[in-house]
């Protein structure tokens, strides 16, 4: 699914440097991105469990399931993100189901990583 | 989520005895398992990550293709499991919205029962 082309004319873009921190371990959550520009890194505890890309999403565990933040990700390069606030995720469930099973790949291919973390 | 009413004819499905294993970590990941009935323990390398009970879902690595299982699934209880292939998950996720959150929420709790597990072993 092509997230770049539905949000190619968002108009909640946020600016982060390299090395900016994005989001919290812990923190409240609320907000996910699309990566529209650059590349975020995801880790737990000092570790790397991923790196996103333009084109993917961050933070969007803590909408799932109204949680706190479950990593922390961090700018690796200067990077331009899409902002998704709750009422815009939930609308994009309900209408998109391309998105949806998007959002479920992405969480599955964590969860693989989470546990090739673990067997390493 | 009530899965009674949501498989109701669904044909595809297994029982398991208490005790009985589901599925090893390492066997090759053919099915997603949705809970009719019962409940299951959920081992990662020997150590109990958790249980899931009626409504839950199971197998979830299936969703990645071609690939295998990572935990071991154990009836606690006896169990029910409609099993759905990967097409078929994908096809249920299209047509009913309802599924389609539930799934994606059980997801995301299991990633961070996971995060957790591997932020103990890190401690």
């Amino acid at each position: 699914m092509d997230l770049l082309e539905i949000f190619r004319d968002s108009e909640d873009l946020v600016r982060f440097s390299a090395g900016d921190v994005i989001m919290t371990e812990g923190e409240e959550g609320g907000l996910m991105y699309v990566v529209m520009e650059g590349e975020v890194e995801i880790t737990l505890k000092g570790k790397v469990l991923a790196t996103a890309a333009s084109g993917e999403i961050v933070g969007e565990m803590s909408l799932i399931n109204s949680e706190l933040r479950s990593a922390t990700v961090t700018a690796k390069t200067d990077c331009v993100l899409a902002l998704i606030d709750d009422a815009s995720f939930k609308s994009l469930l309900r209408h998109v189901p391309d998105f949806t099973i998007h959002v479920i790949d992405v969480l599955a291919d964590r969860l693989q990583k989470a546990f090739d973390m673990i067997e390493e | 989520m009530d899965f009674d009413r949501l498989f109701k004819n669904w044909d595809d499905r297994e029982t398991f005895d208490a005790g009985a294993t589901i599925f090893r970590a390492d066997d090759p990941a053919e099915a997603i398992y949705a809970i009719l009935s019962g409940s299951v323990q959920l081992f990662i390398k020997d150590k109990i990550l958790g249980s899931e009970d009626a409504g839950g879902i199971i197998g979830e690595m299936a969703i990645i293709d071609s690939d295998t299982h990572n935990l071991t699934a154990v009836a606690l209880t006896p169990v029910v499991v409609a099993k759905l292939d990967l097409d078929q998950f994908k096809q249920f996720i299209k047509t009913q919205p309802d599924f389609s959150l539930h799934a994606m929420a059980a997801l995301a709790q299991r990633l961070r029962t996971v995060d957790g597990f591997i932020s103990e072993q890190m401690n």
